[in-house]
This record gives C-alpha cells, structure tokens and sequence, in this order.
C-alpha cells in the first residue's frame, strides 16, 4: 500500500499536502472552513461575482489573502471596461480592469441583453442605459444596484413617440419612408438637453429640459466635481457651462467658436490632473461602408449584444451604424484657456493617459496606473458592431 | 461492499480506519486518481485511500456508484428505458439530496473530491459553496461555514468600510 503512494509522484505531493491540511483541520477544528486549502478556494473564488467575492475576502484573514490573490481593481479609481459575455449567461456581465489585467464577472440584472439598450454613459461607476422599453435607469455594474430615473415619457408631451406596449419608437413618417413606427432605443443625445429638477437626484418624477430648445446641439457634457459646473461642448465648438446649484439652471457661454460638424469628427471634454479643461477632437474615418442602412429591430439587436461600456459616452450617430468598421485617424488635445477663450493646442500630455470611449473622458496620471503608458490615449472601439476592444490606437 | 455481478473487475479500497471497500474498478476509475492508479498497475492488491475517513470514503463511493456510466451495474437509474434527460434530472435531484449534509462533512466531501480528483463531485460541493457565499451576508458565511473571524475589531471596521457596499 505504502508502495502504491510512493509510485504516483503527483499523488503522493497531493497527498502529502493533504495531509498537511487534514492536520491544520484537526488541530484547530474552529478554523472550519478557513483552512480549505488554496485551489479549491481559488476555484470557487473564480465563480463568485464581485460583490460575493468582496464578501469572501472578508470572511477570514486566510480568506482574504487568497482574495488578494485575484487583484481586485481599485474600482473607485480605475478605468473599466464592461462588456457583455455570453459565456457568464444574461444576468452578468464582464467587467476588464486593464490596469491590473483582470477580468471579473459582474451581476447586470435586468432584461436580457438582447432587449437592453445600450450603456451611454457612465460617471463615477454608473452606467446610464434604457431598459426593455427604453427608459433610462442606472445601474452600477459593479454591485448591481439600481437607480430608477424618470421614464422617458416625460420629456415629450406627446404619445407618438410610442408604440402600443409602450416601446419608444421612431414616429412613422411616410414622407421619409418611415412607414411604420420602429424600435427606437433611447439615445444618449435625447438626454443631452434634459435633466430633472435640480438638485438632480435619482428619484425624481419627470426629466425637466434646463437648455433651451433652440440651443446649438450638444456634443459632450462633463461634470466638474470641483466647481460644481458643468461643462457643455457645442457640435459647432462652443463651450457653455451650466450651474444647477441655483434655483433655476444659469447657462453661460465661456467660448464661441463656429466650426462645422462632422459625423467622422468626435469631440470629448476631459479634466487634466490639475483641473484644467481638456478639449479631445477624434477624427475618424469610416471603412468597408458597404453594409446596407442597419435600422431594423434585428440589427440593432444584434448590435446591443456586443456593446455595453461602463468606459462609455458618445452618442450613437447616424454614421455608426452605417460603417461596419472605424478607425480613428487623427487625435488632437487642447488645452481650453478660459481666459482668453482659446484653444491651445497641446504637444503631448505628459505622463498622463486619456480613456475615450461611451464614457465620461478620463484623464489619468499614469504615475499611479502603471500598466498605462504615459502620453497614450486608450480608445474604445466606438464602433457598435464589434464589441469593444480596449486598444491602445495612436500615441499622440 | 455489495453483491457484484460476475466478470466484473473488483478493486478494494482501504480507509485508513481500516475499513475496506470493495467497489468495481469501473466505480472507482470515476476518480482520476484512482484511475491514474489502476492505470499505471499499482493497483493490484487494495489501495489506501489516506485521510479520508470511512465515513466520508462509503459517501464518495456512494456518489461514484450512482454516477457511473454503466448499464444495469449500479442498479435501477440505468436502464435502458429511461430517457437521457429524465437520467439526468434524475441524477440531478439524487445529487441535491446527496449534498444535504452538514458544513463538517462537506468540508471533507469537497476535500475528498479534489484530491480524489472526481469532476462531478467537485462541482456539486464547490457550487454548493459558491451558493452559499453568493446568497448570504458575511455573517451567514461566517456562521454556515464555521469559519472562524480572526480579525481584530478595527481591522473588522477597516475592512467593512473599504466594501460598504458588498455587504449589503
């Protein structure tokens, strides 16, 4: 029998480990659980979500070693990628931190991904995106919590925007060749315009509209923390900021420029590490645009499956769905000098890498992320027919 | 341990509680381990199965039997006019009477399965794990487990901070 152990290399080592382990048990039986040995706490560590695995790594000081071990990313801090998988089923998501190169299962309750809309933008963890009929909610993918924010509905007065379940749709218009109502996902731009009644708080009952109607349509809008503003960037160049703070939303115009727009032309506003405004311009140029015009319910479908970004927000434009494939050209970085309401153009961004994608723009010093390149721009594929990549595209 | 049925290859099995367990080589192959074993012909007299327990060694071998892809051997489950799916479903509810054991003898089972290396019995009580940790708070976790909490209580505080919101 003896001979038998000492003929199985591998299982003898298994067994001696065993044993070892078996011995850890009997004598202190209080451990319990705490002293399973590392594999089999690593395998049922690698099924948890993040939010249990949270929770394991703080059952024991064992425990929590091995959690260690799986490189949680400082989610407060670092950029993330969430995507959909099919292999984590309909009620999870992947979530890459590619900080730490990690990548961690996430719960992303709700309705199944081929009846979500898409993710549009994310802050501070948050991800904005529709539901089955197209109502925004929020969601944080990292702990699953959900915020409800006010349907859709009450930003038009009128029903034609529905269909008879309730679905957000395009109106028919038989003058455009519309001739029935279609699916319409909400999009992000619809909600460029609107917020509910200051202070802006998940909860509130109807969207108010705080830019006038006739304001120039908006292409980025980001939120400074530390001046309470927000910073509004006109397709045509301008940039306004607006104050909600007040009891009614002052809007200020801090640089007018008049520039054209372009579907193949992106522009972000991003805060450098010292607070100074960042102005990203990303130039793209489509290709293979053979796929014929993609706008039924299947395609848009399909297209929901592969995207998903909590690293997210740009509105989804005609253009997108028109090309099968983008790649971006040029990227150019101002500097806005509120000042003398200028842009300047900025050589290089030092050791520092900005994340472009359905996200608020993030600048970051790569000082304290070294797995980033300094002076590197970190694009997600705004393509919506291939499921974001995290690629690093162009050095500026 | 039971009546076999002629022709059938028997390996015994020995607890290192003395007991012994004879068990068709088709039953025990269901562990890699064993097979390994067997395979490398270092089987034949008995094999001591190390640490673990008779107790423990009669369930995995109970698993093992009803798990094993055979024909008529292990009994009523396979025969012939049952349907795969109805098999499997069948399997599936005698798996989750199996695994209703207390935390003690799970913790052995699981341990057993690794390093007896048995796939399906690994899974069961590794997802049985996993669906404790996922469906309880960390104090259920503590308590079902028996783990013990071995943090001081500031590092406790330090670290329920840090995960506010994992221990919803």
């Amino acid at each position: 029998m003896g001979s038998v152990l000492s003929y199985a290399a591998d299982a003898a080592t298994a067994t001696k480990n065993y044993v070892r382990q078996r011995r850890s048990t009997t004598a202190d039986d209080v451990a319990g659980w705490s002293s399973l040995p590392d594999d089999l706490l690593f395998t049922i560590m690698a099924s948890l979500d993040v939010p249990s695995l949270r929770r394991t790594g703080a059952v024991c000081k064992s425990w929590r070693a091995a959690h260690h071990a799986f490189r949680l990313p400082e989610l407060e801090r670092a950029p993330c990628l969430l995507y959909a998988c099919e292999e984590y089923g309909p009620n999870y998501a992947a979530l890459y931190c590619p900080a730490t190169g990690a990548t961690f299962r996430v719960p992303f309750p709700g309705p199944p991904h081929e009846k979500r809309g898409f993710a549009f933008a994310c802050q501070g963890g948050w991800v904005f995106t529709t539901d089955e009929i197209g109502n925004p909610y929020l969601l944080n993918p990292v702990t699953g919590a959900q915020a409800v924010l006010p349907p859709l509905k009450t930003i038009y007065g009128s029903d034609k925007f529905y269909d008879d379940h309730g679905k957000h749709v395009w109106p028919a218009a038989p003058e455009y060749g519309i001739m029935k109502p279609k699916i319409k996902w909400a999009r992000h731009r619809e909600f460029l315009g609107v917020a509910s009644p200051p202070p802006p708080m998940p909860g509130d009952k109807r969207w108010t509209r705080v830019l006038p109607k006739d304001t120039h349509a908006v292409g980025d809008i980001l939120y400074n923390d530390k001046d309470g503003l927000f910073y509004i960037l006109y397709l045509n160049g301008s940039i306004g900021t607006l104050d909600l703070s007040g009891p009614s939303p002052s809007l200020t115009m801090i640089m007018r420029r008049e520039i054209s727009s372009s579907p193949y032309h992106t522009m972000y506003l991003a805060l450098g590490s010292s607070g100074e405004l960042l102005q990203v311009e990303r130039k793209w140029s489509p290709k293979n645009i053979s796929l014929k015009y993609h706008d039924t319910y299947r395609d848009i479908n399909l297209a929901s499956e592969d995207d998903q970004d909590i690293d997210a927000s740009r509105p989804l434009e005609m253009a997108h769905r028109l090309v099968k494939k983008a790649s971006t050209v040029q990227l150019l970085v101002f500097k806005v000098d509120i000042e003398r309401r200028k842009l300047v153009k900025l050589r290089d961004i030092g050791d520092h890498a900005l994340f472009l994608g359905l996200n608020s723009a993030v600048c970051l010093p790569t000082k304290d992320f070294p797995a980033f390149e300094p002076n590197s721009v970190y694009l997600t594929d705004a393509c919506l027919y291939y499921g974001p990549m995290l690629r690093k595209d162009l050095c500026i | 341990m039971a009546t076999r049925e002629a022709g059938k290859k028997m390996i015994m099995l020995k607890s290192p509680d003395g007991m012994e367990f004879e068990v068709e080589e088709a039953v025990a192959m269901e562990s890699q381990t064993i097979r390994k074993m067997i395979e490398d012909d270092c089987a034949d007299t008995a094999i001591l199965i190390p640490n673990i327990n008779s107790k423990i060694l009669s369930r995995v071998i109970e698993y093992c039997n009803k798990h094993v892809p055979t024909t008529g051997a292990t009994g009523a489950a396979a025969s012939d006019t049952v349907a795969p799916a109805a098999l499997a479903e069948d399997l599936k509810i005698w798996d989750a009477e199996f695994i209703k054991v207390n935390r003690a003898t799970r913790f052995d089972l699981i341990q057993a399965a690794s390093y007896l290396n048995i796939k399906g019995l690994l899974d069961l009580t590794s997802q049985t794990t996993i669906d404790t940790i996922s469906d309880n708070s960390l104090e259920e976790i503590r308590s079902f487990l028996s783990t013990k909490n071995d943090y001081l209580p500031e590092e406790e505080q330090t670290i329920r901070r840090e995960n506010q919101w994992a221990f919803q």
